[in-house]
């Protein structure tokens, strides 16, 4: 821990757990994640997993190993009676971000089946909610796309952005996302965290310009069917994130190791006959992909 | 202004309150020692406010149904916002410092933000690095999202009000933490420096002097001993080699974060 820490701080009521059996850490840790326990926490307003995350390590293998269990027990239990939380979603919150500082990849399983039981899921607070979606987003829960584009349609309109972030983590995701973005309200606030969402994962996909263009083209494609805010919100973010056409070409041509230059020539000329200009948008690289694609055919 | 206190509460209840006091200064827990020796030191909240809160935990420990923490928590929370209210003109900008994780949760668990808290520490880290530059959209989901929970410590600049109180500190996480005397943190926690206008849409903001009952179980505040004090003073931490000075300190109810000042800071 940090110099200024006192010597006589060093032990806290978590420190303490060290040596304690399955059930004491189990009791201890309801307790802790309820509030009821004197936390070595850094600001007053710190929730209860962040201490616990920040001192576990000091723990011997043993106790962190019941802690993760224990952690693991509580997820089950609140899954089996979601509705016995009631209004308590501090608790369900804490817990669920303790499970995912723990690491509990399989309690995926478990919120998957609650998230998946329309009825249940339905009855609960919001906030809980929230917490249920945002630990099977970070623990990227191997579930199809389908999952979450049905759950887009039984959730209330603006957390459709929880299922936008999910669905741009999976492999092929972003195809579908398109008919989650024309259900999401039309407020600036739902936009900004779209924004933020879409724009993190094109930094993440900052390596692979063929892969970002794709689902910059795919997203932008289906623009018109979005309402105003959320239209400005994607133009802005593909206006931010556009490919160099010349990088974004270069890259295609490396792969198909065929040369589309002919082929937008041949655009160029055809649309020169008819009077009009071919305008080259981002577009035009998908364009020229299936006539590749079909000439390979 | 404590023992004046406790023996004007009916018998049962001063045996009761003092009783548990004891208990905690002689007891095992040095942080409980230290709430102890706190509420034994209070002189922010008056006489009366002072005793109605040790009548709601003596009412606590007699019903008995929870452990005698419990019993103090749940009477401090019915008794916050008491302490004296800062005359004006109150302090233009504010500051708090908290852990990037706190604030990730806060801005996560915000109505209208639908961002994990993983998401959200991104993108502080992102308005961080960006400084200026940063996306207006990335900014709204601050100002909308609050910036502390229940009850929100601030300090200020106490030779200009209106400059931002992290100006005078230095910029690493050990001596910030040494001068507003914040909780244990690890070596790898990183602590956003976040300052803000007291004037928003919610008019001029109510500051309040802290006393013991925002302090709650929070061992690290430190009570003033000047009792007609119009605000408290941070005790920094030991060792304090910057011989960091304390800072003002007040409290003042949860709001959003729509009169945060960019940029914001992060130190570690």
């Amino acid at each position: 821990m940090g110099e200024p820490t006192e010597p006589a701080f060093e032990e806290n009521v978590i420190t303490q757990l060290d040596g304690e059996g399955y059930d004491v850490v189990l009791k201890w840790l309801e307790k802790a994640l309820r509030g009821q326990e004197t936390l070595p926490v850094v600001v007053p307003d710190e929730t209860p997993d962040q201490p616990i995350l920040r001192w576990e390590r000091k723990l011997s293998k043993m106790t962190r190993e019941d802690l993760r269990e224990a952690a693991l027990t509580l997820v089950k239990r609140f899954v089996k009676n979601p509705g016995e939380e009631g209004d308590n979603s501090g608790y369900v919150a804490a817990l669920l971000r303790l499970a995912k500082g723990f690491g509990l990849e399989e309690i995926t399983t478990d919120l998957h089946r609650l998230a998946s039981n329309k009825d249940a899921f339905a009855t609960l607070p919001e906030p809980q909610v929230k917490a249920v979606l945002y630990a099977l987003l970070d623990l990227n829960a191997p579930v199809p796309p389908e999952f979450w584009t049905q759950l887009a349609e039984t959730l209330p309109d603006h957390l459709g952005v929880i299922v936008v972030s999910a669905l741009l983590e999976q492999e092929g995701g972003y195809r579908t996302v398109a008919q989650v973005l024309k259900r999401l309200p039309d407020e600036e606030a739902v936009a900004d965290s779209l924004y933020v969402a879409l724009d993190q994962h094109a930094l993440s996909q900052a390596a692979n310009e063929a892969a970002k263009a794709r689902v910059v083209e795919t997203i932008q494609s289906a623009a018109p069917d979005y309402h105003a805010e959320i239209r400005k919100a994607v133009e802005e973010w593909a206006e931010e994130h556009a490919v160099p056409r010349e990088r974004e070409t270069q890259e295609f041509a490396t792969k198909k190791s065929i040369d589309p230059t002919p082929l937008l020539a041949f655009f160029d000329k055809d649309a020169a006959e008819r009077g009009e200009v071919f305008v080259r948008k981002r577009m035009s690289a998908k364009l020229v992909s299936q006539h590749i694609e079909a000439e390979a055919a | 202004m404590y023992s004046r206190a406790v023996t004007a509460l009916s018998p049962d209840q001063t045996t009761l309150v003092s009783g548990q006091v004891t208990a905690w200064e002689t007891g095992a827990c040095p942080r409980w020692r230290r709430v102890s020796a706190n509420i034994q030191a209070e002189t922010a909240l008056t006489f009366d406010l002072f005793c109605q809160l040790l009548e709601k935990f003596a009412g606590e420990l007699s019903a008995g149904v929870d452990a005698p923490e419990e019993c103090w928590r749940n009477a401090c929370r019915s008794n916050q916002f008491n302490g004296r209210r800062l005359p004006d003109p109150i302090p233009e900008c504010l500051g708090r410092a908290t852990p990037i994780s706190n604030y990730a949760i806060l801005i996560s668990e915000s109505p209208g933000v639908t961002k994990s808290d993983t998401e959200c520490e991104k993108l502080i880290r992102k308005i961080d690095m960006k400084g200026p530059a940063a996306h207006p959209r990335e900014l709204r989901i601050l100002r909308r999202a609050r910036l502390g929970r229940y009850v929100v410590w601030a300090t200020f600049n106490e030779a200009d009000s209106s400059r931002n109180p992290f100006d005078v500190l230095p910029r690493t996480r050990e001596e910030v933490r040494t001068a507003l005397g914040l909780g244990d943190c690890s070596e790898t926690d990183k602590l956003v420096l976040l300052s803000y206008r007291s004037m928003g849409s919610w008019g001029s903001l109510e500051l309040f002097r802290p006393t013991i009952a925002e302090a709650d179980q929070y061992c690290w505040y430190s009570p003033v001993a000047d009792s007609s004090a119009d605000y408290g003073m941070t005790r920094p931490l030991d060792p304090n080699p910057s011989a960091l000075l304390p800072q003002p300190e007040v409290v003042h109810r949860e709001i959003t974060g729509e009169a945060l000042l960019f940029p914001l800071y992060l130190v570690d």
